[in-house]
């Protein structure tokens, strides 16, 4: 898993909740680098889950919640580093349209070892669009949140529908989402 | 306080080792980038490497093509050269032998030789010229010539292919299409040639003809256009484009092919080159129609065209024929009746003789019971003035035949050309003119003069004195033979060497030399017989080198090298002509 996820997960955990409860969730959990992470490192997912895990019981949030807002916050920052990726993208659909196509494909320029998750769309009218996660870790949650942060970037009136299609294990999922007319 | 500062420390401790982990895989990346560095340097390394390899043998393989394209050239030129050299024999003397006293059959047999080696000729200078086109070392020529005679010429020299074929020849001229003409003769008579033989090959039946008019005028310039139609099979759509590119025959170059398929790429090149267009309308079961425009400028110098003012009756057994010899009669302003029949003209002939300025038949194409009806006939009549009639080259020994030669009948040959007829009419009508108002001078011998063809150097109390210097025993007697004909004392030495020392004994008035003799060539010894008599204070004799190296470029060598003027073998009757004048008067 690439190092941006870790080190905006730990930045948001300082910044949002505190230095200690950040220090103390890196402390509780096994990680290969004592929990020195680089945004160009790549490190193994299952780090990332089991600090999830001792956020949630440090804070009392659930889980699930609890990536999808780390998802919405993650959003933010990637419109602010990666600004070329939006320009000239207008609307919440088209963005995600081209996340596929587009933005793996540049990050696979950069990382050709990733092991990126797949986001299939399709359009099948001009104001519901589907978009289905699918990927070998259970990060389904931090799709969704992305989804939210993109709609509240765009500041457009979607609706969002999630139909696990794993079984509950977060690793294949469907988002429908639907435009209202204002 | 304490735990705080753990925190802070830990918190330190993970940024720096992060920092690490960023700069090993900085450094790891780095190196990766090094790397592929290198090899993309050796890949374009090896890859200018290639391209060199292969440029140089790109050049290595544009020199050999270059070379090959040189020594082709040279080749052609020295086959010209050797080929024209027997065809100089060949020609020259097929052209003595029917000077002389010929039966019939003899005299076609020898007008075969001639035709034919011709036609060889047409091929070798075919060859030739695209050569010369193809290396840019074409010029064309801007000389004052007869139009007319340029198609009598071509006319003559096809009229055996028609007659073989028993296709007619024919062509029609618009008054409006002056005689007198400045342009290529020459170029212009490749292409016409080439089109009218094309007809003349590809049509099994029916006729060939020649249309001249004029497209468009402007001060001292007209387009003529020329068009060559015929009753041929037609030429398909898709064959049509490939037709004026080197090689190709439309379908005939696979299924059927004959000649060398340079004919029509020459003709669109040499049309190019004179500022004119070719075409072709063509549609497969319709015949074909090339036509070609050419821009040519006038002479001031030619009288206006003559014209016929008689009233003639006409009978053409062929259909096919009939409407257009009515039509040249037309174009020359004579008034036509045409016959529906031959007892419908043998009626006019008995009650409306005076009627009629002459009655022309067209004796080929009778069929056998009219030919007995019309002898028959003209044995009958006493006076033999008033016919004209059409004979065909292949005509057999026939009663009829001899009555024409025996009662002295006007007749001319196929083919059936527009200014052969107003040839022989315009003649007729003078004389019956000069007659009717009698003239002293008699009209038999009017027409006499006209038809003798003096050159006229037999005059001349003390005939020139030709030198000429050729080693080759044909070329000798073919070179002398033409000169004698023409009031000439000849003396024929065999090199170089011979024709210094004779140059010393004696005076000449012009000399013939050729380039290439054992001992001494031409131009050397043509220099030291300049040079001898200057020096002894005598009068400069002119020479013309006598080549039979017809590439462009060789006669301005020799002319650069001190010759006066040049003659190409096989000798042109006109071209020796026009030196004979130009040294001797």
């Amino acid at each position: 898993m690439k190092g941006i996820i870790f080190t905006e997960f730990l930045e948001m955990v300082e910044e949002k909740f505190s230095p200690a409860v950040a220090d103390k969730i890196i402390e509780a959990s096994e990680t290969v680098t004592g929990g020195s992470y680089t945004s160009v490192g790549t490190y193994h997912h299952s780090e990332l889950i089991e600090m999830v895990g001792h956020l949630s019981k440090e804070s009392g949030v659930e889980v699930v919640p609890l990536v999808k807002v780390f998802g919405e916050h993650l959003f933010g920052r990637f419109v602010d580093l990666y600004p070329e990726f939006f320009e000239g993208r207008d609307s919440c659909f088209s963005f995600l349209g081209m996340v596929e196509d587009h933005v793996h494909s540049e990050v696979r320029k950069l990382y050709p070892d990733s092991d990126l998750p797949t986001f299939e769309t399709v359009q099948p009218e001009s104001n519901k669009f589907e978009m289905t996660y699918q990927s070998a870790r259970p990060f389904a949650p931090i799709a969704e949140g992305l989804i939210l942060g993109c709609i509240a970037h765009f500041k457009e009136n979607i609706t969002v529908s999630v139909e696990d299609l794993s079984g509950g294990d977060n690793t294949h999922a469907r988002f429908t989402m639907e435009k209202l007319v204002d | 306080m304490s735990e705080d500062s753990g925190l802070q420390q830990r918190r330190l401790k993970r940024e720096k080792d992060a920092r690490k982990q960023a700069e090993s895989l900085l450094e790891k990346k780095s190196r990766e980038l090094y790397h592929s560095n290198l090899e993309l340097q050796a890949l374009a390394g090896s890859l200018e490497e290639q391209i060199l390899v292969r440029t140089k043998e790109l050049k290595q393989a544009r020199d050999s093509a270059l070379d090959a394209n040189r020594a082709k050239t040279t080749f052609l030129s020295t086959m010209s050269h050797e080929i024209r050299t027997p065809m100089n024999g060949i020609i020259g003397m097929s052209h003595l032998l029917l000077d002389t006293e010929l039966t019939q059959e003899q005299r076609r047999q020898a007008s075969i030789i001639r035709s034919s080696s011709e036609s060889l000729l047409r091929i070798i200078n075919d060859i030739l010229d695209l050569s010369k086109l193809e290396a840019g070392k074409f010029e064309i020529q801007h000389i004052p010539f007869l139009f007319d005679d340029l198609l009598s010429d071509i006319f003559n020299s096809m009229a055996i292919t028609a007659a073989n074929k028993r296709i007619e020849l024919l062509n029609l001229i618009d008054r409006s299409v002056p005689n007198g003409l400045i342009g290529d003769p020459l170029r212009l008579r490749q292409i016409l040639v080439n089109l009218l033989g094309n007809a003349l090959k590809f049509t099994t039946e029916g006729y060939v003809i020649l249309k001249v008019s004029v497209q468009s005028r402007s001060d001292s310039m007209i387009m003529l256009h020329l068009e060559v139609n015929d009753t041929g099979k037609g030429i398909d759509e898709s064959f049509q484009k490939a037709l004026f590119k080197p090689f190709t025959q439309g379908k005939y170059d696979i299924t059927n092919p004959q000649g060398t398929g340079l004919g029509l790429s020459i003709c669109k090149r040499l049309a190019t080159l004179m500022n004119g267009e070719i075409g072709l309308n063509s549609q497969l079961g319709h015949g074909s129609s090339f036509w070609v425009d050419i821009p040519f400028a006038v002479r001031a110098d030619c009288p206006p065209r003559r014209l016929l003012s008689g009233h003639y009756a006409l009978y053409q057994a062929n259909d096919l024929i009939a409407p257009i010899m009515q039509q040249q009669l037309a174009a020359l302003d004579a008034k036509v009746s045409t016959a529906s029949s031959l007892t419908e003209l043998l009626s006019w002939h008995e009650h409306d003789l005076a009627n009629y300025q002459k009655f022309i038949v067209d004796i080929d194409s009778l069929n056998p019971l009219d030919f007995e009806v019309l002898r028959h006939h003209v044995k009958l009549q006493e006076a033999s003035n008033d016919w004209l009639f059409i004979r065909g080259v292949n005509e057999t020994k026939t009663e009829l035949g001899d009555l024409i030669q025996k009662n002295a009948i006007a007749s001319i040959m196929k083919p059936i050309f527009q200014m052969r007829l107003l040839d022989y009419l315009h003649i007729d009508e003078q004389i019956k003119r000069l007659a009717t108002s009698a003239e002293k001078m008699s009209a038999e011998k009017m027409s006499a003069e006209k038809f003798s063809g003096k050159v006229g150097f037999e005059d001349l109390e003390v005939p020139p004195h030709i030198l000429l210097v050729e080693d080759n025993k044909v070329n000798q007697m073919v070179a002398s033979s033409l000169l004698k004909k023409r009031g000439m004392k000849v003396t024929i030495v065999d090199d170089g060497i011979e024709a210094i020392e004779i140059c010393q004994s004696q005076p000449f008035d012009l000399i013939f030399m050729d380039i290439q003799m054992p001992r001494m060539g031409g131009i050397e010894s043509m220099q030291t017989i300049k040079v001898r008599l200057k020096l002894d204070g005598k009068k400069i004799t002119p020479v013309v080198a006598l080549t039979a190296n017809a590439m462009q470029g060789a006669a301005e060598d020799y002319l650069s090298q001190g010759m006066d003027d040049y003659l190409t073998k096989p000798i042109d009757t006109k071209d020796l002509d026009c030196i004979l004048h130009r040294w001797l008067k």
